[in-house]
């Protein structure tokens, strides 16, 4: 009794000494995270989560006023929820289209015979651009009198189309545009599409199967990682996005693309309301980390880690 | 066996096709940037929009470049990508590897925050950094764009565990029953598997710490401080925008990026195989 | 036992966190603000060299001026370096966040003083006004109204614009219609508008979004948007003028190109287009005449606002003023920098070439534009301009007027009705004011 009962007591210490040496471990590898995250993130955070609660011009002292801030958002400001649909617009079209038209790029170029560091290079250099920039050279492009693109329609006989002033078809532009920023995206698809051992494709040639269905039942599952991290990351910069709205439209016309961070910016820096600003920061962030956490949670269903044996 | 080599030989051809329309349309902004950079200023606006300038004006480079003084802007830029690039490699690996390897208290959370620090809007932290910053007496110096980059953004963390995950466990499993520590085994055996993930964190990295605008806006003041994308937008005012110049400058700066990731693009994706890790 | 040490690390890392934020707090507080290398702590002592930093918004072609003027007043100074930084973009978050944390430039260009004024952040500049009896009279009265804000005066003044019409003559030509003159009517502007405009080319811009710029018709109309004082709106923005004003405006709106060509640069809407020929007129300050002049390319002439029946010409003005913030450190030398720019000496450098108007008036007379044959019709929308715009009377007028925005957008984009449309409007607007 007494022995059993020491050895269970020694393996549960052992398992302890694990565990502790696992979070020591685990400690040290993150640290320098960690410690950016403590020296230069948690200070702003927590004042920013502070201020959300309070009036605040930005040039005299907050005055602190409870919840108010989170009431106004839902009942006494217009534009809190067009803001929103607006944005939610962009997001779900936006992202979805980003991933697919991202995958079919590579996928083209993976093919590519000829010329492939040549194109590659030149799907990625409109992300080399500056943001600013890049935006300029859009707005240009897409003006209603003088935009090549109006122009090269009218050559073909097309009429000319209002891409940033006609108020049902200004966001759809934006999320054209868009798209030209799917360089870094393919550039993580190419990569993954690389470490796709040709193992898969040959045993599937054995079998029989055709191009399409070898692309879903092999390639797709053997990129999801990369697909889940695509989601993410662009679903959360899809939430923030600004400088576009910014330089091409200022969120009109008729506010058709005044996003959520256009209106965040604007209380701040238009309004001086940085106390209301905070408070809808702080809104989205509970919203964009529900929405992380439900896409990492289903993950477990759709993407495979070959490390768990999943692409098998 | 004739006709699938046949249309195996149509299949490429219409890839190729495919892929030069595409091109075509992704090189276009490019090409309208690189035209009005050559263009006289009174040729920038036209009613029939010209890609080809009637004019050429490489002038405009050197007038352009001689305007601000974008040469220590330049430095300046170096200084910021070659200082943080390294350190931004190392941390998200090494901080990755702990998150996708090793299952310490708090994991799940603290990945979750991770990601939560990427969400919240950098307009609503920008004024407390500010005064953070301040009171560390960086202000002014190119630390603030530096630091944050360099202790591990949360982009290349997530990036770099989404890799790590797919790396085959075995792998540290025999490391660990050699007797490898969890140093050994993230520097001898994951960090050379992760190389193109590690090169694919370090351009990336550069383009974005390259291209960045708001950082060095807030923080910087003093004009011998300016990166480039501050340098550039001094072509623009409330009343007029200076485009020859403001493109010209902006080609030469997209030079340095674009060469880099054409030089390292095998690294990312032509040079290595993973299947040979791969069971 | 186990949760204990995880509590062990939750609290572990809660105290280094504390510590951090502990060591931010207290660490500079009697070093807030910046000292720039040499400058001495009170940095108005005579011998020491100080050096200042001056804000503005102005870059490359435009802050040309400044820098001459200041080139000047360093040369006067030999004790006094001023830096300058030009901020095109984000002026105000930049701004904001310098005063918020006291770092502020000693000198920075301003316009909207009713936003920041209320923290207390900036210099009461009367103080300095009498302390060196600076005679305030040279300067046109108005442009000192948008100066000042509760009261006080809050800076000195800048440059300034009014906003006329330019007109392409050669489009006029073409279409055979006569040059507007001084004086012309609404209808008659409407007219011309609608002649002028053919596939590919617009008489005139007008976008529902500038609300700003569309103030010179309601104050001719005899209307206005917001009382006096910058209260009450409800009654006023929806007067029987306005809803004939902006019957007009919708008219005019409809017959327009819709163009918006960058949000951003929205009090510049359709220079590009202007200048390409596809639009006949335009809405603007002097600020784009020596470009289009310089380049040559197009003939062209200036009048001013038309008006209604019976209406008389009140212009609207663009400027802003030379500001120093309350934390300042060098406030004697920067109060130098703002009499020398804002003065005679200085405004005569900045002025030179037709770059703005002068808030100096006996400058201004002595540059002849009264009588230039470009800028006469701006210098008339200012001899009848009486009022502030309505963000000069109420803080929060940025908050109303999108409400307005909305409203108008309504009106424009999807036939709203007028009157029902600016009675919601000026409901919306008024809880905001409140």
């Amino acid at each position: 009794m007494a022995i059993a009962n020491s050895d269970a007591a020694m393996m549960r210490r052992s398992a302890r000494r694990k565990r502790r040496r696992e979070n020591v471990a685990g400690l040290f590898f993150i640290s320098p995270w960690l410690i950016g995250f403590l020296l230069l993130m948690f200070f702003p955070l927590m004042f920013s989560l502070v201020i959300s609660f309070s009036e605040w011009n930005m040039v005299g002292s907050p005055k602190f006023i409870g919840f108010d801030n989170y009431v106004q958002m839902f009942t006494g400001d217009p534009f809190y929820f067009k803001s929103m649909i607006v944005t939610f617009k962009y997001v779900f079209i936006m992202v979805p289209l980003q991933v697919i038209f991202a995958i079919l790029i590579a996928v083209l170029l993976n093919r590519a015979t000829y010329g492939i560091r040549f194109f590659r290079a030149i799907f990625y250099l409109p992300s080399l651009i500056q943001g600013v920039t890049l935006a300029l050279i859009f707005s240009w492009m897409l003006n209603d009198d003088f935009g090549p693109v109006n122009y090269m329609l009218e050559l073909v006989g097309l009429p000319r189309v209002h891409w940033l002033t006609d108020p049902n078809v200004a966001l759809y532009a934006l999320i054209f545009i868009a798209l030209w920023g799917v360089g870094s995206p393919m550039v993580l698809y190419l990569s993954a599409l690389r470490s796709v051992s040709s193992e898969y494709y040959e045993a599937a040639d054995i079998d029989g199967a055709g191009p399409l269905r070898k692309f879903l039942n092999i390639t797709i599952p053997l990129i999801t990682p990369t697909i889940l991290f695509n989601i993410l990351t662009s679903l959360i910069s899809a939430f923030q996005t600004i400088v576009l709205a910014f330089v091409l439209t200022g969120g009109g016309p008729a506010n058709s693309t005044y996003f959520y961070s256009l209106h965040v910016y604007r209380n701040a820096f238009t309004h001086f309301k940085m106390g209301y600003a905070s408070a809808m920061a702080w809104a989205m962030f509970i919203l964009i980390v529900v929405l992380t956490g439900l896409i990492l949670k289903s993950s477990k269903y759709w993407v495979h880690y070959e490390a768990d044996g999943g692409g098998r | 066996m004739h006709t699938i080599q046949r249309n195996k030989r149509t299949q490429s051809i219409v890839f190729m096709v495919l892929i030069i329309l595409l091109a075509a349309a992704f090189l276009f902004p490019i090409a309208w940037m690189m035209s009005t950079a050559v263009k006289a200023p009174e040729d920038i606006f036209t009613p029939k929009p010209q890609l080809i300038p009637d004019s050429w004006h490489f002038d405009n480079f050197g007038e352009a470049w001689n305007a601000q003084p974008f040469g220590r802007f330049l430095l300046n830029t170096l200084i910021v990508v070659g200082v943080s690039t390294p350190f931004a490699m190392l941390s998200a690996t090494m901080v990755a590897f702990g998150f996708a390897r090793i299952n310490f208290w708090g994991r799940n959370a603290l990945f979750l925050l991770v990601i939560g620090t990427m969400v919240i809007p950098w307009d609503v932290t920008a004024i407390p950094l500010y005064i953070e910053y301040n009171k560390l007496g960086l202000i002014n110096t190119l630390w603030p764009m530096i630091l944050p980059g360099a202790f591990g953004s949360a982009f290349f963390i997530f990036l770099a565990r989404q890799f790590i995950m797919g790396v085959p466990r075995d792998l540290d499993e025999a490391a660990e029953i050699d007797g490898c520590n969890r140093w050994r085994i993230y520097w001898s055996i994951i960090l050379p598997l992760c190389k193109p993930i590690v090169v694919v964190i370090g351009v990336f990295h550069f383009v974005w710490c390259w291209n960045e605008f708001l950082t060095p806006l807030i923080f910087i003041n003093d004009q011998s401080m300016y990166t480039l994308p501050l340098g550039i937008n001094l072509f623009k005012n409330a009343f007029n925008i200076e485009y020859e110049k403001l493109m010209a400058v902006s080609c030469l700066s997209v030079l340095f990026p674009a060469t880099l990731f054409y030089f390292t693009q095998d690294l990312i994706l032509g040079g290595i195989s993973l299947s040979g890790v791969k069971k | 036992m186990k949760t204990s040490k995880n509590r062990k690390w939750v609290a572990l890392s809660l105290i280094v966190a504390l510590c951090l934020g502990l060591l931010s707090a207290c660490g500079g507080k009697n070093e807030s603000g910046t000292n720039d290398g040499s400058s001495s702590e009170n940095g108005g002592a005579k011998n020491d060299e100080v050096t200042l930093r001056f804000m503005t918004w102005d870059s490359g072609q435009t802050l040309q001026p400044y820098q001459n003027a200041i080139n000047a007043f360093m040369e006067k100074n030999p004790n006094i370096k001023v830096k300058v930084e030009s901020v095109p973009d984000n002026y105000d978050q930049k701004l904001l966040t310098s005063l918020a944390s006291e770092t502020a430039p000693d000198v920075f260009m301003a316009w909207n003083y009713p936003l920041y004024v209320p923290g207390g952040a900036l210099e009461d500049m009367q103080t300095w006004v009498d302390k060196d009896s600076y005679e305030l009279g040279k300067y046109y009265p108005i442009l000192m109204d948008y100066m000042k804000y509760d009261g006080k005066l809050w800076g000195l003044p800048t440059t300034y614009s009014t906003r006329a019409i330019y007109y392409n003559k050669k489009l006029f030509d073409e279409a055979g219609v006569p040059y507007p003159k001084d004086g012309w009517s609404w209808d008659e502007f409407v007219d011309t508008v609608q002649k002028l405009t053919k596939p590919g080319q617009y008489g005139f811009i007008m976008t529902p979004d500038d609300v700003m710029t569309m103030q010179p018709y309601v104050w001719s109309n005899g209307g206005d948007m917001v009382s006096e004082d910058g209260k009450q709106v409800d009654g006023i923005l929806n007067s029987a003028e306005n809803v004939k004003t902006f019957t007009f405006l919708k008219q005019l709106y409809d017959v327009s190109s819709k163009i918006n060509s960058a949000g951003k640069f929205s009090t510049n809407n359709g220079l590009e287009s202007f200048q390409t020929g596809q639009i006949a007129m335009f809405d603007n300050g002097m600020w784009p005449l020596g470009d289009i002049l310089k380049e040559g390319k197009l003939d062209i002439g200036t009048v001013s606002h038309p008006l209604p029946e019976g209406g008389s010409l009140k212009g609207i003005i663009h400027t802003s003023g030379y500001s120093m913030p309350k934390s300042g450190k060098n406030k004697e030398a920067a109060w130098e920098l703002i009499k020398f720019m804002s003065g005679e000496e200085g405004i005569k450098i900045i002025t030179a070439n037709k770059f703005a108007f002068s808030p100096v008036i006996s400058i201004d007379k002595e540059n002849g534009y009264a009588t230039d044959p470009y800028l006469e019709s701006f210098a008339k929308e200012l001899e009848g301009s009486d009022k502030l715009i309505a963000s000069m009377r109420n803080e929060r007028w940025s908050e109303a007027e999108d409400m307005i925005r909305a409203g108008v957008q309504a009106i424009f984009y999807s036939n709203a009705d007028i009157q029902k449309t600016l009675d919601q409007a000026a409901v919306q607007a008024q809880s905001v004011l409140k």
